[in-house]
């Protein structure tokens, strides 16, 4: 679960990305966050993950005050970021003993876990080479992979499916749903409204800092013959 | 032919900061590169005043022309099998350049246009000082500044050509230089060792060279003049442009060369179309096996590692696996004792030395030992680059459940090992040029304090104001003021170590405590100042 309360960021005092935002992403939930560029989603993904610090407001993610209690807040997320070029000089499998090392993952656990996730994303072969040596969408990937490493209640996934193949992005999406399934949250960020209207129970729109719609993808519509894009692109339209 | 001018003007633009934000700190980075060139270039002008007089006692001074373009045609020769392969090869503009509508001889011609200017950096700092000499002592006429302007403009093609005629044929045929990382492993590698070997070269052979020598050397059919000469074509015709620059024999010569520089060009271009683009298939970032980890690979890869040993085990591996981290992170380390034993050696001053050495109060040679250690580990750009080289995935360090101090201590202990090895090293080097076995022992384990206390402060210098904004990582190291100010700041560390001792003449006790409380007690505030000050500024510091 996540929450933000009154939540407002301001860059170089003057620019407010995220202007008094307040929404609740409940768990067993697939959550979309969509709006166009600008809006304000990374922005709200870097305050939810601890990258950046709101000027005011209150973020909680598993119950875990960001600020009071940020470690414990970040132990429970999993996040890939839209720029998958960390660590280039690694190979994929010391990224992913990194990250399995950081986030305190067990050495039997470890490879059972990095074993199932290279399988399911056609990676086995490539985890002894340098990540440098990887296409854009096996970067992506090798991220993916190091996120869900530790098993965490909350995915925070920015962009998730850029440069993923088809396989890949169905593999994606089947294990958001099976991770929802089991009552957890997942939260992502996505300019492609069909990803959004296929795999999302409930879409946020955000534009200028500002929450402009919150809740299922029906309630979005308003009717079932209209299109989730001309609903998105009204609603942003005025933004 | 605007087109290539235009795509030159981008090449050169590309490889330089375009971090605006830096303007100041980049006067100061000019300043200081001048300051040091100007040195090179100041001492090679009064190298040739000398060999000017020298040489004309046998009415053989014009011998300096043909010397100071052979030896700078050297020089592009060999730097400029790097830069051919850097810009022609391995610059990233290469994939854009070949989806425009451009013709194969315009992006040659700009490609050769920028290594040229590349090129003029190096003239500025052999041939002009030479030119100048020369010019000053032979009481230069205008037509000899102007045919020395042409002859400085056009003279990097020759060399360049060469060096590009080699490289195309190695790249066409062959996979050697496809791989960037290995390259410039090797290359870098390569390219320090030549530097190191031609400075002991003239370390040990020109004090001692007699003018008879010198004479041999610089005139003569089998002289080395004479030589480069004929290695290089058109360097007579240079030279002689410039001897009878008074007559029309000189623009008779100074036409030959242009003809010379202008078949290299065509030479170039025509061979560029038949060799360059085929040459550019298969250039890789790095190697990829794309094969399955055995069981044991697995097992050994995957094991459990305490969080901070993980971290400073990831600083490591990242600064030895790139190119330009290993060389100006890691190697640099080694180099200093490395380059004071072989440059003593070398120079036949190690039986001077040992029993000056043997003799020194051994107070003052452990602080001369730790002053010196606080300059390398402030010289090697491991802590005050640690945040600039995270660059624009700074923000990993924010999401990962691992406190900001408990990082920085990591990225300082990286910086601490890799520099405690230099130190040892030159305990070592102590000992052999016959310092006492616990004089070195004491010097070493001071020295690693002061080593602690010299990591920390590259690691303040660089939390408060780190350079995140680059495109390759050498604009994160190389051209980042923040290892100059940790260098001046190892300098007054040495400084602080070095001078109470050695002005006071403090007995070796007081000299030991003196040492041990400066270096402890700095080592407290500044690892203090890390992770309270240092830290909190990154946490909160927006990315």
């Amino acid at each position: 679960m996540i929450e933000l309360i009154n939540v407002s960021k301001t860059y170089g005092g003057r620019v407010k990305a995220v202007d008094d935002i307040s929404l609740n992403v409940d768990s067993g939930c697939i959550y979309g966050f969509l709006g166009p560029n600008g809006a304000g989603k990374t922005t709200t993904i870097k305050l939810i993950t601890g990258i950046i610090q709101p000027d005011s407001g209150t973020i909680r993610v598993e119950g875990h005050d960001t600020k009071n209690d940020a470690l414990g807040a970040k132990m429970n997320i999993g996040f890939v970021p839209d720029d998958p070029n960390v660590f280039l000089g690694l190979k994929g499998i010391e990224y992913l003993a990194f990250m399995a090392n950081i986030y305190g993952v067990s050495a039997g656990d470890r490879k059972t876990i990095i074993d199932g996730l290279a399988k399911r994303f056609e990676m086995t072969s490539a985890l002894g080479d340098k990540i440098q040596s990887y296409s854009h969408g096996m970067r992506q990937k090798i991220v993916i992979m190091g996120a869900l490493l530790h098993q965490p209640k909350v995915w925070i996934l920015d962009e998730p499916m850029t440069g993923l193949d088809p396989k890949s992005a169905f593999e994606l999406k089947t294990m958001m749903r099976e991770h929802a399934d089991k009552g957890n949250t997942v939260f992502f960020s996505t300019h492609v409204l069909e990803v959004a209207e296929k795999v999302c129970d409930k879409v946020a729109v955000v534009g200028s800092g500002h929450i402009l719609f919150a809740g299922g993808i029906q309630e979005m519509k308003k009717s079932d013959d209209s299109s989730l894009e001309k609903m998105f692109l009204e609603m942003t339209q005025n933004a | 032919m605007h087109k290539i001018w235009a795509l030159t003007k981008i090449m050169l633009k590309g490889g330089s900061s375009s971090d605006n934000n830096k303007k100041k700190s980049r006067w100061w980075l000019v300043l200081l590169l001048l300051f040091a060139f100007g040195s090179i270039a100041f001492s090679i002008m009064f190298m040739t005043f000398g060999l000017f007089d020298l040489l004309s006692t046998m009415g053989a001074a014009e011998a300096i022309l043909p010397l100071a373009f052979g030896a700078t045609s050297i020089v592009i020769f060999f730097f400029g099998i790097f830069y051919v392969v850097s810009v022609m090869y391995h610059a990233n503009d290469i994939q854009i350049m070949l989806g425009l509508p451009l013709r194969p001889y315009e992006i040659l011609g700009a490609k050769l246009m920028t290594l040229v200017v590349y090129e003029y950096i190096f003239e500025a700092f052999i041939l002009l000082p030479m030119l100048v000499a020369y010019g000053i002592k032979s009481g230069a006429d205008i037509l000899f500044i102007v045919y020395s302007t042409m002859l400085f403009a056009l003279l990097p093609i020759i060399g360049l050509v060469m060096a590009a005629i080699i490289v195309m044929l190695v790249m066409r045929f062959t996979r050697f230089g496809k791989n960037k990382q290995v390259f410039n492993f090797v290359g870098g590698i390569i390219a320090l060792g030549l530097a190191i070997g031609v400075n002991i070269a003239i370390q040990s052979s020109v004090s001692s060279m007699s003018a008879e020598q010198i004479i041999a050397l610089t005139t003569g059919q089998s002289s080395l003049t004479e030589l480069l000469s004929r290695i290089f074509p058109g360097i007579g015709f240079a030279a002689n442009a410039l001897i009878g620059s008074a007559s029309l024999t000189g623009l008779w010569n100074l036409l030959l060369f242009v003809v010379c520089a202008a078949a290299a060009v065509i030479l170039f271009l025509g061979l560029g179309q038949l060799l360059y683009f085929k040459g550019l298939a298969g250039v890789t970032e790095a190697a990829a096996r794309r094969k399955n980890l055995s069981l044991e690979e697995l097992d050994k890869s995957t094991a459990s590692t305490p969080v901070a040993r993980a971290y400073v085990i990831k600083e490591l591996r990242l600064l030895m696996r790139s190119p330009i981290a290993f060389l100006n992170c890691v190697l640099i380390n080694f180099i200093w004792p490395v380059l004071i034993l072989v440059m003593l050696i070398g120079g036949g001053q190690i039986d001077t030395l040992k029993p000056f050495i043997t003799t020194m109060n051994s107070g003052l040679l452990i602080a001369i030992l730790v002053g010196f250690g606080a300059f390398i580990s402030s010289a090697n750009a491991i802590t005050s680059t640690a945040i600039s080289r995270e660059g624009k995935t700074l923000y990993f360090t924010k999401y990962i459940p691992v406190s900001m101090s408990k990082q920085l201590d990591a990225k300082a202990m990286s910086g601490i090992l890799l520099s405690g090895i230099g130190i040892l090293m030159l305990a070592v080097v102590a000992v052999l040029l016959g310092a006492g076995i616990l004089t070195a022992v004491i010097a070493f384990v001071l020295g690693m304090v002061t080593v602690v206390a010299g990591s920390y402060a590259g690691l303040l210098i660089d939390a408060a104001r780190p350079k995140l904004s680059w495109m390759n990582e050498q604009q994160a190291i190389k051209q980042n003021m923040n290892v100059m100010l940790h260098m001046l700041l190892g300098v007054l560390l040495a400084a602080l170590i070095i001078v109470p001792v050695a002005v006071a003449g403090f007995a070796e006790v007081v000299a030991v405590i003196y040492v041990a409380v400066v270096a402890v007690v700095l080592a407290a505030v500044l690892r203090q100042r890390v992770v309270s000050g240092a830290a909190i500024k990154l946490e909160q510091m927006d990315v």
